[in-house]
């Protein structure tokens, strides 16, 4: 009883990380933008990292140690700093827009200016990483966080031709208004939100603060398996419901606010709550993901003492890193920088620096020294490959399709 | 500890440090070599760990600054980041080291820390379940 | 480093998305990009208040949400004021798009102050004149793009 109640914890919990700033923003933005035509994008996505996400859980339940960790031994230092240094700053970008999320959730029900809150809010993540037990913390926030699935609920009520929903996803094109610049922008965009570094280092480090063993490797597929894939959904619902209310209406997403609005068009006053909530859960939830990411990261590279399960003053280093995290994000926040802005510099840099977050993860898997008889499988591993070519490739072309689009202009 | 071949590279570089409390304590970030009783091989005597060995090993110039400062600041006596081959138990996955490990620099930084920053923080003590 | 100064310069390229027009084409274009964010600007706050009109929304997240669009409506405004028209066929485009832009800014801001004083219910009312607005912006859009 005790295992299923931890397995649908487990997966409860998957939800509430799976869907944060950057995804509500990519994917309510491209539905408005491009309907459906980069839906494929998200399942591409999903597939990824499930596949991913299942081999970084695999190594930290095996070997006891989260992929991060072992990235500089198996790789050398110089790899291991390269990820750490493009890791680190990427994370810090996404603990300020989804700090900034918070405050905007926050703001929209005590309608109060978001920037006041962003200390509160800041303060709140803080507060929470330094006092609340980890599984605590992953139940409260995975529960809140299945309130998302008021916009699963929004596309329904609309009632859409299924049908057509179906045709127009299966035959993507490149809308007349948009160039094919702005459609791999976004395609991009999207892939970097679903495949966020930051998940997997969670969940992998995740996995030690919460001690799992041998035992635990299927509990490991259970929360990848149906808890990623809840995310696409809720991620697709939500492009969706922009296409079926926004797009028609020529409305363009550039404020977080707006990712409610086909939810109060459907459901009124209760799915605007609902909706509220379930993007604070959401950003909330990421801040704490991302603000212990900061931590981990750092902690892991330098071989420090790291780690909630783990009295403050016996990793004081650790706790250091994060406090300042959340104070300098807490700053940049404060200095008006649009979160929504920074929400789309965060996922498309981290598309770009995909390949040094999975190759590692890769490589890991693959190593008997740490993974015993619990390698990956053939499939696995050509999956893998297959996406690791992908990801170099949306690196490569990052950059350059930033600047001609001038930010997906 | 029974005989065996290790490659440096691969067994003893960027290791984790753990301490008999298990506690961690640091990565191996470099290796001191001499030339052992006067022949032309190389021998390690001691494991490097701390603030400013890593960057010096890759090659960047504050590191060497910050090993100095850190032994400026540091205790008298022994140096903080130097781990004696004599005070390593056993070479696996990560490498386990005798008693007495909290001269090292890691735990030593941990208390600066905890003394100066965390240990201010009410709720530093509190146990986490 | 390589990264850092890449993402500078892309940064660089992304900080101003409506910089100088030298030609009335580029001006054009200009004009329709913002026309659109006008537009969807106008339309968020047509969609919120006739949700909000109808008891389907609540007062702070109506407020914000209308705040908001008539921020960036005169955001929009503004940034485009702020490039000079090449030439007189330009200048003619900056003075017919600035009256549209200035009606749905003053409409918006009516509707603002109605949503902050938490009138929800006239709300309909309030932003009808919006929607006048959408039509001559798209009209503006379909004869520009």
């Amino acid at each position: 009883m005790k295992r299923a109640v931890q397995v649908t914890l487990g997966i409860l919990t998957a939800i509430g990380g799976f869907v944060d700033i950057g995804d509500l923003v990519a994917n309510s933005e491209t539905g408005a933008r491009f309907g459906l035509n980069l839906a494929w994008v998200v399942v591409v996505g999903v597939i990824g990292i499930i596949v991913f996400a299942e081999m970084a859980g695999r190594v930290a339940t095996v070997s006891r140690r989260p992929v991060f960790d072992l990235v500089r031994e198996r790789l050398g230092p110089a790899f291991g700093l390269a990820n750490l240094i493009a890791s680190f700053f990427i994370n810090f970008l996404t603990l300020t827009a989804e700090i900034a999320g918070v405050a905007i959730a926050l703001s929209l029900v005590a309608s109060v200016d978001y920037l006041l809150l962003i200390p509160f809010a800041a303060f709140l993540v803080w507060l929470v990483i330094w006092r609340l037990p980890f599984q605590r913390m992953e139940q409260l926030f995975g529960l809140l966080g299945l309130a998302l699935i008021v916009v699963l609920v929004t596309v329904v009520k609309i009632g859409p031709d299924w049908n057509d929903l179906f045709r127009q996803a299966a035959h993507p094109h490149v809308p007349s208004q948009e160039t094919p610049f702005t459609y791999a922008y976004f395609a991009i965009a999207l892939f970097g939100a679903a495949m966020t570094p930051y998940e997997v280092f969670f969940f992998s480090s995740g996995a030690v603060e919460e001690k799992w063993t041998l035992s635990d490797l299927t509990l490991n597929r259970a929360n990848v398996f149906v808890g990623f894939p809840l995310g696409a959904v809720l991620s697709l619902s939500l492009m969706v419901g922009a296409a079926l209310v926004l797009q028609p209406r020529n409305i363009s997403v550039d404020q977080l606010s707006q990712v409610g609005l086909p939810t109060v068009f459907a459901l009124g006053k209760v799915g605007l709550a609902t909706v509220l909530v379930g993007i604070f859960a959401a950003t909330f939830g990421a801040a704490l993901e991302t603000g212990l990411s900061a931590g981990y990261t750092v902690a892991q590279y330098l071989g420090w003492p790291w780690g909630k399960h783990l009295r403050p003053d016996q990793a004081p280093r650790f706790h250091l890193v994060v406090l300042l995290s959340i104070a300098v994000a807490t700053l940049f926040g404060l200095s008006g920088v649009d979160p929504v802005k920074v929400t789309e510099y965060s996922i498309v840099l981290s598309a770009a620096a995909l390949p040094l977050t999975y190759f590692p993860i890769l490589v890991i898997a693959n190593d008997t020294d740490y993974m015993g008889d619990k390698t990956n499988g053939r499939w696995v591993n050509a999956i893998g490959f297959i996406y690791l070519v992908v990801l170099v490739v949306i690196a490569v072309a990052t950059i350059p399709l930033m600047i001609i689009t001038k930010g997906g202009a | 500890m029974a005989e065996r071949q290790y490659y440096l590279g691969l067994d003893l570089l960027d290791r984790q440090l753990v301490a008999d409390d298990g506690s961690l304590v640091g990565k191996v970030d470099d290796l001191e070599l001499e030339r052992c009783d006067g022949g032309d091989e190389l021998c390690v005597t001691a494991l490097l760990s701390g603030p400013g060995v890593l960057a010096q090993r890759m090659g960047r110039r504050y590191g060497g600054w910050v090993q100095q400062a850190q032994r400026a600041l540091g205790r008298a006596g022994g140096d903080p980041t130097r781990i004696p081959l004599a005070r390593v138990v056993s070479i696996g996955s990560h490498i386990e080291l005798a008693p007495g490990s909290d001269e090292l620099a890691g735990p030593a930084m941990d208390h600066w820390v905890n003394e100066h920053v965390i240990g201010h923080i009410p709720g530093s003590r509190h146990a986490p379940e | 480093m390589l990264i850092v100064a890449l993402v500078a310069v892309a940064a660089g390229c992304v900080a101003h998305p409506v910089g100088p027009a030298r030609t009335y084409g580029k001006y054009e274009g200009k004009a329709v990009t913002t026309a659109k964010g006008a537009l969807s600007a106008v339309e968020t706050a047509r969609l919120i208040a006739d949700s909000a009109s109808r008891g389907n929304a609540f007062g702070p997240y109506t407020g914000i949400v209308v705040s908001e669009a008539e921020d960036s409506a005169s955001g929009v405004q503004g940034t485009f004021a702020s490039i000079q028209p090449p030439d007189d066929r330009a200048g003619k485009l900056s003075s017919e798009l600035d009256a549209v832009l200035s009606d749905a800014v003053t409409h918006l801001r009516d509707l603002r102050v109605a949503a902050r004083r938490d009138e929800l219910s006239r709300l309909g009312d309030v932003a009808a004149p919006l929607a006048d607005d959408s039509r001559r912006l798209n009209d503006f859009i379909q004869a520009h793009q």
